[in-house]
C-alpha cells in the first residue's frame, strides 16, 4: 500500500513530465479514444514501476523508457484494441482544444505528420532526439549502440529533408 | 520558461527560417522545445483522478499472460509428480505404471521446455530488449500450444486408468462398466480439446505470425 507522500511524489512526477507524455500520445495515436487508452496504459505502467522500482537517478530516462515502451506495444496491438476495448472516459491530461494538431505551428504539425509516418522504434528515436537527449542516453534507453543511433538519426534527417524538398 | 526566453526562441526560429527555407530536423528541435513549454502551461492535470487510485484498477495484459504461463508450467511439475506417485503405487501392474510413467515424463518435458519463460525486468531493460523478450515469449507460447494440448491429452489417457484402479480397485481393460466410463471420458476430453482446437490453432498461428513479424522488425531496426 502506498503512502500519501508516495502518491504526491508520483503526481509531481507526472506534473513534471506531462508535456512529454502528451507529445508521446500525439505521436503514437491519431484517434482520441486510442489516446485515452494509451494515456491510461502509460500511467499504469509508470505507477507500477514507481511502486516496485522507484528511480533515484536519471528520472527523465526512466520516464521515457517506460512511456515509449508502452507506446510501442500499444501501437502494435492498436487494431486488436479497437475491436475489443471500450473507450475510457477518464481523462488525466486535459487540454482545452478542439484539435491540438490543427492549432500547432505549420512546421510543428508537419513534423508530427512526419513522425506519424515513421515506424514505432524510429518514432521513439526521433522523439528522444528532439528532446535533446545525448546519443549515449538514446542508446541506453532504446538498447542499441551509439553509432547506430547516429546512423539512424542521419538517415531520418535525410528523409525529412527529401520530403521537404519534394514539396 | 520565462516570456523573454520564449520570445528569443521565436526570434531565433524566424532568423533560421530566413537563412534556410528547407526544414531541418535540428531547426525543428527549437519548435519542439517551444511547444513543450507551451504544453506545460496549457495541460491541466486531473490530479484527483490519479490520487483516487485510478491507476490501480488495471494490470498489464502481457504480464498477466506471462504469470499464467509460469503457473501452467509449474502445474506441469505437479501433474508429473502425480503420475510418478501413481507409477510407484502401481509398480507391479505394468499396464498402468508404464503409461503413467510416460505421462509423467511428457509433463516433465513440458515443464523443462517452458523453463525459458521468465518475467522480464520491465522497467530496467532497454526498449528494444524488452520488446524482443515479449515477442520471443509470444512466439514460444504460440509455437508450443499444440504440443501442450497433446501432452494434456496423453496425460489424461495415462492417468485415468491408474486413478480408477487405485480408487475402485478395478481395471478399465477388464471391467466393462469402467472401461466404458474411461472410453466416454476420453471422448469427452477429446471433444473438449478438439472442438476449440481449430480456433485456438488459427488464433495462435496469427499471433505467432504477428510476433515473428514484430521481432523481425525489431531485429532489422537494431541492424539498420
Amino acid at each position: 500500500m502506498r503512502s500519501a507522500t508516495d502518491t504526491d511524489e508520483f503526481v509531481q512526477l507526472i506534473r513534471d513530465y506531462k508535456g512529454v507524455i502528451y507529445k508521446i500520445l500525439y505521436s503514437y495515436c491519431k484517434d482520441a479514444d486510442d489516446r485515452k487508452d494509451l494515456q491510461q496504459e502509460i500511467l499504469i505502467q509508470l505507477w507500477r514501476s514507481f511502486e516496485s522500482n522507484k528511480p533515484n537517478v536519471n528520472l527523465s530516462g526512466w520516464v521515457y523508457r517506460v512511456a515509449l515502451n508502452v507506446a510501442i506495444s500499444h501501437y502494435r496491438k492498436e487494431i486488436k484494441r479497437k475491436e475489443s476495448k471500450t473507450p475510457i472516459d477518464d481523462i488525466v491530461f486535459n487540454i482545452h482544444s478542439v484539435n491540438y494538431l490543427d492549432e500547432l505551428d505549420t512546421n510543428l504539425s508537419q513534423l508530427y505528420r512526419f513522425i506519424h509516418q515513421l515506424d514505432p522504434f524510429n518514432k521513439a528515436l526521433i522523439m528522444l532526439y528532439l528532446e535533446e537527449k545525448s546519443h549515449r542516453d538514446i542508446a541506453e534507453i532504446l538498447g542499441i549502440s551509439e553509432t547506430n543511433v547516429g546512423t539512424k538519426i542521419s538517415r531520418i534527417k535525410k528523409e525529412l529533408k527529401d520530403q521537404a524538398t519534394n514539396k | 520558461m520565462s516570456a523573454q526566453k520564449s520570445v528569443a526562441l521565436k526570434k531565433n526560429l524566424k532568423i533560421k527560417q530566413l537563412i534556410n527555407n528547407v526544414m531541418e530536423l535540428d531547426e525543428l528541435k527549437d519548435y519542439w522545445k517551444l511547444e513543450n513549454e507551451k504544453l506545460k502551461e496549457r495541460i491541466q492535470l486531473n490530479e484527483s483522478l490519479i490520487k483516487k487510485g485510478y491507476l490501480k484498477k488495471n494490470v498489464s495484459e502481457v504480464d498477466l499472460l506471462i504469470k499464467t504461463s509460469i503457473l501452467g508450467r509449474n502445474l506441469a511439475l505437479v501433474y508429473a509428480l502425480i503420475s510418478f506417485i501413481f507409477t510407484i503405487i502401481l509398480i507391479k501392474q505394468i499396464e498402468f505404471s508404464i503409461p503413467c510413467f510416460l505421462g509423467g515424463l511428457a509433463m516433465l518435458w513440458s515443464f523443462k521446455d517452458h523453463l525459458v519463460i521468465t518475467r522480464p525486468k520491465y522497467f530496467e531493460l532497454p526498449i528494444v530488449e524488452l520488446q524482443k523478450a515479449l515477442h520471443k515469449f509470444r512466439i514460444h507460447t504460440s509455437s508450443r500450444s499444440i504440443y501442450d494440448l497433446l501432452i494434456v491429452f496423453v496425460w489424461f489417457v495415462t492417468i485415468i486408468p491408474a486413478w480408477i484402479n487405485i480408487r475402485h480397485n478395478t481395471s478399465v481393460y477388464q471391467n466393462k462398466e469402467f472401461g466404458t466410463t474411461y472410453f466416454l471420458s476420453l471422448m469427452g476430453i477429446t471433444l473438449l480439446l478438439i472442438i476449440p482446437f481449430r480456433y485456438i490453432y488459427k488464433s495462435f498461428e496469427n499471433k505467432l505470425k504477428t510476433a515473428e513479424n514484430s521481432l523481425n522488425e525489431i531485429l532489422a531496426f537494431e541492424k539498420a
